[in-house]
C-alpha cells in the first residue's frame, strides 16, 4: 500500500508538468485545430534556457534563481513559439492538415538537433535549484522539491486561467476557437490571437522544461521528444481543446507511467502512456470530457 | 472561365504527363538494374543496395502519406516488424528454416497485421491523430525490442539469419546478388504502387485526402480506405524490412530508431508527394547517398532534414502564388497538381 501511495505521489507530481505542456497543446490546438509538434523542442529549450540563467545568477539565492529560472524559460518559450509559427504554420495558413503536420514535425527536427549542435549531445547537470529536505506522511515521503514543482505547475494553471476568463485576450481567444470568423467580424484580429495563443503554450511549456529538468537533476537534447508525446496524449485522453481536461489527462498519464515505472519497469512505463492512449481513443475517441465534433458544410 | 478548350489541352497534358512518368520510372528502375555491371565498387554498390531498401520503403510511405495525406511517423517500426519476423523465422533463435518466400509473405503479413492494430483505434476520429500514435507506436516496438530479450535477443539482437534460397539458388555473401533481389522487390513494388493509383482505391484515396466531406458524400468510407493506405503501406515495409534482415544477416534494435522514420519521410516529401514513382526512387538515392558523399558533415545531417521538410511544406503551399496566370499549366488537369486553398475550404473550415 505505501509503495502504491509513494508511486501516485511521484505520479502526480509528474502529472501535473505534463499537464500545463499538454494545456499548450489545446490552447493551440482550440484555436487553429492544428496538432503542435514542436511543442516538445519548446520545452527542451525552457529547459537549457533556465539552466543559462541559474548559471549566470547563481545558486546562493534559491529564490532568486527559480525565478530567474523560471521567466527565462518562460520568455525564451514565447518566442521560440512565436517564431515556429512565424515560419512554420504561418505560411501555410488555411492548407490541409498534412502540411502543417510535416512542417510541426521538420521544426522540431531542427530544434532538437540545433540543440545538440549549441549544447552539446551530451546530458548536462541541473545545478540544485530546489531544497533538498523531504516531509514523512505516514507511510509516504514527499520532496520538498515534489511540492515546488506541483506548486509552480498549479499557478500556471492559474495564471492560465485568470487569463483565459478575465482578461480581453482571453476572450478574444475563446471567442476565435468557438467560431474564427464571427469572432473576426467582431473586431478580433484572428493573426494577434494565435500570436498570443503561441506565446502562452510556448511559455507553459519552457516552464515545465525547467520544472523537470530541475527534478530530475538533467537536461537533454532529447528530452522534448517522449514528453510531447505524453503531453499530446494527456490533452487527447482529457478531450483535446478543453482546459481541464489536460489537467486531468495529464495527472492520468503521469499516475500511469509512474504505476508502470514501479512494478514493472521504467522502461514498461512509456509503453504503457501510449497503451492508454489507444484504449482511450477505442473506447471514447472523443476524450474524457471533450465534446463530440459535428462537421458542417 | 472558358471550360472547354482548355480542359482538351489539360487533358492531353496529363496524358503526357502519365506517358512520362511511366517512361521516368522505366529509366531510373533500368539504369539501377545496369548499375551493377558498370561499377565495381563494393562500397558503391552497398549504398546502392540501401538506397533499393530505402526506395520500397518509401513507395510504401508515399502510399500513406502522399495518397491518403495521412502522416505515419512510426514507418521504420513496420521495417522493424518485417525484419524482426524473418529474423525470428530463419534463423537459429527459434530453431525454424522456413522457405523463402513463406518468410517474407509473413513479414509483410505481420507488418500489416500491427498496422491494423493500431490504426483501427487511431483512424476512427481524426487523421491527425495518427501522427502522434504511430510515433508512440515506434517507440513502443523500439522498447519491446530492447526488453523482451528472451524473444528478440535484446540490444544484441538476433544473429545468423539464413541466406535466401529462392527456386535453388542458394545465396551466398555476394553482393550483387542482394542487389537484384532487392532490385526485383522495388520492381514489384513499383509496379504495384502504379497499378494501386490507377485503381479505384486509389482514386478513392485522392478524394479523401483533397476533400473527405466531399468523398464521404460520394459514398467513400473513410475508415476503411485509410486502414487499407496505412496497412499496404505496412506491407511494403514489411517486404523491405524481411530483405533487409536477409542483407544484412543479422538485425539489432538501433537500425529501426525514430531517426529513420523522419528519414523516409523526408525522402517522400522531396519526391513531392505525388503519384509518380521515379522521383521517389531518385529521393531516396538522394536522402541516402548524399551523407555518404558529406561524410565530414554526418553530424550536421539530421540538421538538414528538418529545414527541408519546412521548405519543402511551405514552397508547396504557395508555388500558385509563382504560377504565371493564364498559362494552360494553370488549369488543374494533372490530379497531383496541388490545389490551392480554395475559398470554399476556408468557408467550411470555419463553420465547423
Amino acid at each position: 500500500m505505501s509503495e502504491f501511495l509513494q508511486q501516485l505521489i511521484n505520479g502526480l507530481t509528474l502529472g501535473s508538468v505534463y499537464a500545463i505542456v499538454a494545456m499548450g497543446f489545446t490552447l493551440i490546438f482550440g484555436v487553429l485545430q492544428l496538432i503542435a509538434f514542436a511543442q516538445g523542442g519548446v520545452y527542451m529549450l525552457g529547459s537549457y534556457a533556465g539552466l543559462l540563467a541559474v548559471a549566470s545568477v547563481g545558486t546562493e539565492n534559491k529564490l532568486l534563481a527559480i525565478a530567474a529560472a523560471v521567466l527565462a524559460a518562460a520568455a525564451l518559450g514565447a518566442l521560440v513559439n512565436i517564431a515556429i509559427d512565424r515560419v512554420g504554420y504561418r505560411p501555410i495558413r488555411g492548407s490541409k492538415r498534412l502540411m502543417p503536420l510535416i512542417s510541426g514535425i521538420g521544426l522540431y527536427i531542427l530544434i532538437e538537433n540545433a540543440a545538440g549542435l549549441v549544447f552539446g549531445k551530451q546530458p548536462r547537470a541541473y545545478p540544485t535549484l530546489f531544497p533538498e529536505g523531504q516531509l514523512t506522511l505516514g507511510p509516504v515521503v514527499i520532496s520538498v522539491k515534489q511540492i515546488i514543482v506541483v506548486a509552480i505547475a498549479l499557478a500556471c494553471m492559474g495564471t492560465l486561467y485568470f487569463f483565459i476568463s478575465r482578461t480581453g485576450s482571453g476572450l478574444a481567444m475563446r471567442a476565435t476557437a468557438e467560431r474564427p470568423s464571427a469572432a473576426s467580424l467582431m473586431g478580433v484580429n484572428p493573426e494577434r490571437v494565435i500570436i498570443i495563443t503561441f506565446a502562452l503554450a510556448g511559455a507553459l511549456s519552457g516552464i515545465a522544461g525547467v520544472l523537470v529538468g530541475s527534478y530530475i537533476g538533467v537536461a537533454t537534447p532529447v528530452m522534448g521528444f517522449l514528453i510531447g508525446l505524453k503531453a499530446f496524449a494527456a490533452a487527447v485522453i482529457g478531450g483535446i481543446g478543453n482546459i481541464p481536461g489536460s489537467l486531468i489527462g495529464g495527472l492520468a498519464i503521469g499516475v500511469i507511467e509512474a504505476m508502470g515505472a514501479g512494478y514493472i519497469s521504467s522502461a514498461w512505463g512509456d509503453a504503457l502512456v501510449f497503451g492508454a492512449l489507444v484504449i482511450v481513443l477505442l473506447i471514447k475517441p472523443e476524450g474524457l470530457f471533450g465534446r463530440r465534433s459535428v462537421v458542417k458544410v | 472561365m472558358n471550360t472547354s478548350q482548355p480542359t482538351r489541352i489539360g487533358q492531353a497534358l496529363a496524358g503526357k504527363k502519365q506517358l512520362l512518368s511511366v517512361a521516368g520510372m522505366i529509366a531510373v528502375l533500368v539504369l539501377l538494374a545496369i548499375a551493377p555491371t558498370v561499377i565495381t565498387n563494393q562500397y558503391i554498390i552497398d549504398v546502392l543496395l540501401r538506397v533499393l531498401l530505402f526506395a520500397i520503403l518509401a513507395l510504401g510511405l508515399n502510399i500513406v502519406v502522399g495518397q491518403a495525406g495521412l502522416l505515419d511517423l512510426g514507418y521504420i517500426a513496420f521495417w522493424g516488424v518485417g525484419a524482426y519476423t524473418t529474423a525470428l523465422l530463419s534463423s537459429p533463435r527459434l530453431g525454424l528454416h522456413l522457405d523463402f518466400f513463406v518468410v517474407t509473405g509473413l513479414s509483410a503479413l505481420a507488418a500489416g497485421i500491427f498496422a491494423i492494430i493500431i490504426g483501427y483505434p487511431t483512424l476512427r476520429l481524426r487523421g491527425d491523430y495518427l501522427a502522434i500514435v504511430t510515433l508512440g507506436f515506434g517507440e513502443i516496438v523500439r522498447i519491446s525490442l530492447n526488453n523482451l530479450t528472451d524473444l528478440t535477443g535484446g540490444p544484441s539482437g538476433i544473429q545468423a539469419i539464413d541466406p535466401p534460397n529462392i527456386f535453388g539458388i542458394k545465396f551466398g555473401y555476394a553482393l550483387t546478388q542482394y542487389y537484384y533481389l532487392a532490385w526485383v522487390v522495388l520492381t514489384i513494388a513499383a509496379l504495384v504502387a502504379t497499378f494501386l493509383f490507377k485503381s479505384r482505391i486509389g482514386l478513392s484515396w485522392t478524394a479523401l485526402r483533397d476533400d473527405e466531406l466531399a468523398a464521404k458524400a460520394s459514398g467513400i468510407k473513410p475508415l476503411r480506405l485509410y486502414l487499407m493506405a496505412f496497412g499496404i503501406g505496412a506491407l511494403f515495409a514489411g517486404v523491405s524490412g524481411s530483405i533487409f534482415a536477409r542483407v544484412q544477416g543479422s538485425v539489432s534494435p538501433d537500425s529501426f530508431v525514430v531517426d529513420q522514420s523522419f528519414m523516409v519521410l523526408a525522402i517522400v516529401v522531396l519526391a513531392g508527394l505525388s503519384r509518380r514513382i521515379w522521383p521517389v526512387i531518385i529521393a531516396a538515392g538522394v536522402i541516402i547517398a548524399l551523407p555518404e558523399a558529406l561524410r565530414e558533415f554526418q553530424e550536421y545531417r539530421m540538421l538538414v532534414f528538418g529545414p527541408l521538410l519546412v521548405a519543402a511544406v511551405v514552397i508547396r503551399e504557395n508555388a500558385h502564388r509563382f504560377k504565371r496566370r493564364g498559362r494552360i499549366a494553370a488549369v488543374p488537369s494533372d490530379p497531383d497538381a496541388n490545389v490551392a486553398p480554395q475559398p470554399a475550404d476556408l468557408i467550411k473550415e470555419e463553420t465547423r
